[in-house]
């Protein structure tokens, strides 16, 4: 199945090149939880980012369904 | 109820116009003790924003000395700072705004030594921090003494703002359980950073404060304003506690 993952600040680098608007659709296993989608595209577990699917503030172990949208904003450390 | 004087009724009258703030309003400003930890550029921004709204108290926490790369945005600074504590170039700046504003200065680095005697004698703290191991520090010192922390944080050219506020919502843990491995996180010297990115973020955080104060609007208790300067776009998540949360246990 597909779902729509869209990376924030400095996670948006690690989208495949030629991604548009900080946005990529990943294909994973049906069953698949959000920690697949991230080791998928390379993302280290060990950064705990703020994961929403569907605009619902959720974590590493919600399982998704087709058509999902998966954003995750990183810790961000700068001022 | 205070009494104004003529000057400072001519200095607040735009807020005092405003049937949200008025002389009552004005008067919790005067009396609002703030602390503004790190002065680079979200801490200029927001402590410069504070001073301007009559905030009667500003702490003003930072160990660095101004440099020429600050100038670029941290607006509390000018060339004459240059190889000044950040701490006396700001107050300078904040006082020659703002004579009334009492501002005690920490020149040093927000620890878990200092923290709680620290955050202990104001009403809310505003997060000005470059790095992450501080904003942890912060968070569970105003958990421990219940002050509201105003976060912001910015990247390149993303920003974000929220408020934790203690029993009203999430708190940073909530959101980032663990600093993470410093090996894997970029170090934002290295990373470049448009100027006026923390310009933005810093203002929200004032705005944050303020209202905190005055105790009206809707605040962002509860939810993450995400900046993208680069598209001018604005997105909010509402974020949640995490029951587990091993400072607020989501209380």
């Amino acid at each position: 199945m597909k779902v729509e993952v869209r990376l924030f600040a400095n996670l948006a680098k690690l989208l495949p090149p030629g991604s548009q608007n900080k946005r990529t659709t990943v294909a994973v296993n049906r069953g698949a939880i959000v920690d697949d989608v991230m080791d998928k595209l390379s993302i280290p577990l060990k950064i705990t980012n703020i994961i929403m699917v569907n605009g619902a503030h959720r974590d590493g172990k919600t399982e998704l369904k087709e058509g999902d949208v998966v954003s995750m904003f990183p810790p961000i450390a700068g001022g | 109820m205070a009494i104004f004087s003529q000057a400072q009724r001519d200095r607040y009258s735009r807020h005092i116009m405003l049937s949200e703030i008025g002389e009552a309003g004005q008067e919790k400003l005067l009396e609002a003790k703030v602390l503004v930890v790190g002065l680079g550029g979200l801490g200029s921004a927001a402590s410069y924003y504070l001073a301007a709204a009559g905030v009667g108290h500003l702490g003003l926490i930072d160990s660095d000395v101004v440099e020429i790369s600050n100038l670029q945005r941290q607006i509390l600074y000018s060339m004459r700072s240059i190889g000044m504590p950040k701490t006396v170039a700001a107050a300078e700046t904040l006082l020659s705004l703002n004579p009334e504003v009492k501002i005690a200065t920490y020149q040093e680095r927000l620890t878990s030594e200092n923290a709680v005697e620290i955050i202990q004698e104001y009403n809310i703290v505003v997060d000005g921090c470059d790095n992450l191991p501080t904003r942890y520090v912060m968070n569970d010192a105003c958990y421990m003494e219940n002050k509201p922390y105003v976060h912001g944080s910015i990247f390149q050219f993303a920003g974000c703002a929220t408020v934790f506020l203690p029993g009203g919502g999430p708190c940073y843990r909530c959101l980032y359980p663990a600093l993470p491995p410093e090996e894997i996180m970029p170090d934002p010297q290295d990373m470049g950073l448009l100027g006026v990115l923390p310009g933005v973020i810093g203002v929200i955080e004032a705005t944050e404060a303020i209202k905190l104060i005055l105790g009206i609007g809707r605040t962002l208790v509860g939810r993450l304003l995400i900046y993208d300067a680069l598209n001018m776009e604005f997105q909010e998540f509402n974020v949640r506690k995490n029951l587990d949360c091993s400072v607020c246990k989501g209380n």
